[in-house]
């Protein structure tokens, strides 16, 4: 299948619509055994290991209708939309030739080759569903270390390039959509309240406080001495909190603050019903307060279009569907045509 | 190599400092570094790289060759023996970063012959049938007769 149909077709990971946790996402770190880490590899290592990993994936069930795609062979076009997808890192998209990822359809499971370790193993599901998420993941890892010479240790664990992802190489996040909080300020003590508990945060968009859109990924920040299952009960229990601080947070609005919040979101809907030039950190914006009331019943805008532009307002997505390479001022302009047409 | 600021003590820190733009590097021992970058936050940054009093600048991963240096610099290793070249420095730092040092996650055992793949993909169709995935299992009931022969 090829790499274009794949990504234009649904997006099988987006989850019920409106909900706090978008996606939920798992990865393994592994590496060969004695070959270089790619940071440290010649062309023909990278080029052997990227045969050997796209060989052991061909003969997986899971990848019978994947696309195999070297990064080198596509647009940048192409590249882009993955990064946005966040399927392949920026890093990946830019790092030359030798760099490939294998791709199920609906990107539920997919394996990058030569990223910052030989493999990473990722699995991608809807909403909160870390545990049935790491199931698929761990038969897929378990069937191609049969045919793959993982680098492992008794006593370290499976070995990377890096020692911060060491042992068991998992990294366990969910994509949260935290307005109230951020609306009442308190996102930044709850954040790092979760350091505590061995949680990472980040904002997806933006630098530093100035976090777009409201969308945060939360992660285990440790992946050594405990069992895999521990790290993934420890995220899922780290969500929970946060969603029921949200929700707290939203109840608390709608009582105190109902006539400003439902202001704010139809000034939000009308800006986006009305615009003719948007940002893609404009729209981000403005999508969140939108999809804020809409949530709490404010406005009846419907979620799922909502949400589906959250992704498909993404310069390489608005470019893909217009059936070609924008230049910067008409990609702001086919935004809010599209923004228009959704919400309307 | 002997402390360049007091010339008494071994020293442990490399130091790199910018002024004017230009690059000062500095060997150090612990308490002259510590005048220079008085701050804990330092403390806590250079806590997995004090030097080792081994004179570690020339230790390089006997498989790929990757000085410690350069792990230093990029946090990336060279290869996987490089966790046994560097496992004086290493097993220092891990614990740091990690707040263990020993993997209690699912080992690595790779199934080496036909039979034990058999017998993990027995497990598998049992498991996909108890789940009612009867397209898996259809898949890896043909998987186990391929590998039958």
């Amino acid at each position: 299948m090829r790499l274009a149909h794949i990504l234009r077709s649904k997006m099988e990971w987006l989850g019920r619509p409106g909900a706090t946790v978008l996606s939920s996402r798992i990865r393994l770190a592994r590496s060969l055994r004695g070959r270089p880490f790619p940071n440290h590899s010649e062309a023909t290592e990278l080029r052997a290991v990227l045969l050997q990993a796209f060989r052991a994936c061909k003969g997986q069930p899971a990848f019978a209708k994947a696309a195999f795609v070297e990064l080198d062979d596509v647009t940048e076009l192409d590249r882009t939309l993955l990064v946005e997808r966040h399927v392949i890192s920026h890093q990946q998209a830019t790092a030359g030739p030798d760099r490939g990822v294998v791709l199920s359809p609906g990107e539920s499971l997919s394996v990058l080759v030569n990223e910052e370790d030989h493999l990473r193993l990722q699995g991608l599901s809807p909403g909160l569903s870390l545990e049935a998420g790491f199931e698929r993941l761990r038969r897929l890892d378990s069937r191609l270390g049969e045919q793959l010479p993982y680098a492992y240790d008794d006593k370290l664990g499976y070995l990377t390039a890096c020692p911060t992802n060491l042992g068991t190489g998992l990294r366990a996040s969910c994509l949260l959509h935290l307005p109230a909080l951020m609306i009442t300020g308190r996102i930044q003590t709850v954040l790092d309240g979760l350091g505590g508990a061995g949680m990472v945060a980040r904002g997806i968009y933006g630098e530093g406080s100035r976090v777009l859109g409201d969308l945060f990924q939360v992660s285990n920040s440790t992946t050594l001495g405990r069992t895999e299952a521990d790290y993934i009960r420890s995220v899922e229990r780290a969500i929970g909190r946060l969603v029921a601080r949200e929700e707290s947070e939203r109840r608390m609005l709608l009582s105190d603050n109902r006539l400003q919040l439902e202001d704010q979101a139809a000034r939000s809907l009308g800006l986006l019903l009305h615009a003719r030039v948007l940002s893609f950190d404009e729209a981000l914006s403005l999508l969140s307060r939108v999809r804020l009331g809409a949530e709490l019943g404010l406005l009846d805008t419907p979620l799922e279009n909502v949400d589906r532009l959250f992704i498909e307002a993404r310069p390489a997505h608005l470019q893909v569907t217009s059936g070609g390479e924008l230049e910067g001022p008409e990609i702001d302009r086919r935004r809010a045509e599209i923004v228009r047409a959704a919400l309307s | 190599m002997k402390c360049e600021s007091c010339r008494k003590n071994p020293a442990t820190v490399y130091y790199k400092e910018v002024v004017h733009n230009q690059v000062v590097e500095k060997h150090l021992c612990e308490p002259c570094a510590d005048q220079l970058a008085p701050f804990s936050l330092i403390d806590h940054l250079m806590a997995g790289f004090r030097r080792p009093p081994a004179e570690p600048k020339r230790v390089k991963c006997a498989s790929c060759g990757l000085p410690y240096a350069s792990f230093q610099k990029t946090w990336l290793l060279g290869c996987p023996d490089c966790y046994s070249s560097f496992a004086p420095q290493l097993s220092a730092l891990i614990p740091k970063l990690q707040g263990f040092e020993r993997h209690r996650g699912g080992a690595y055992e790779p199934a080496t012959n036909v039979g034990a793949i058999v017998a993990k993909r027995r497990a598998e169709l049992a498991d996909s049938i108890a789940k009612e995935d009867f397209e898996a299992a259809a898949r890896i009931r043909d998987e186990i007769r391929k590998l039958e022969g």
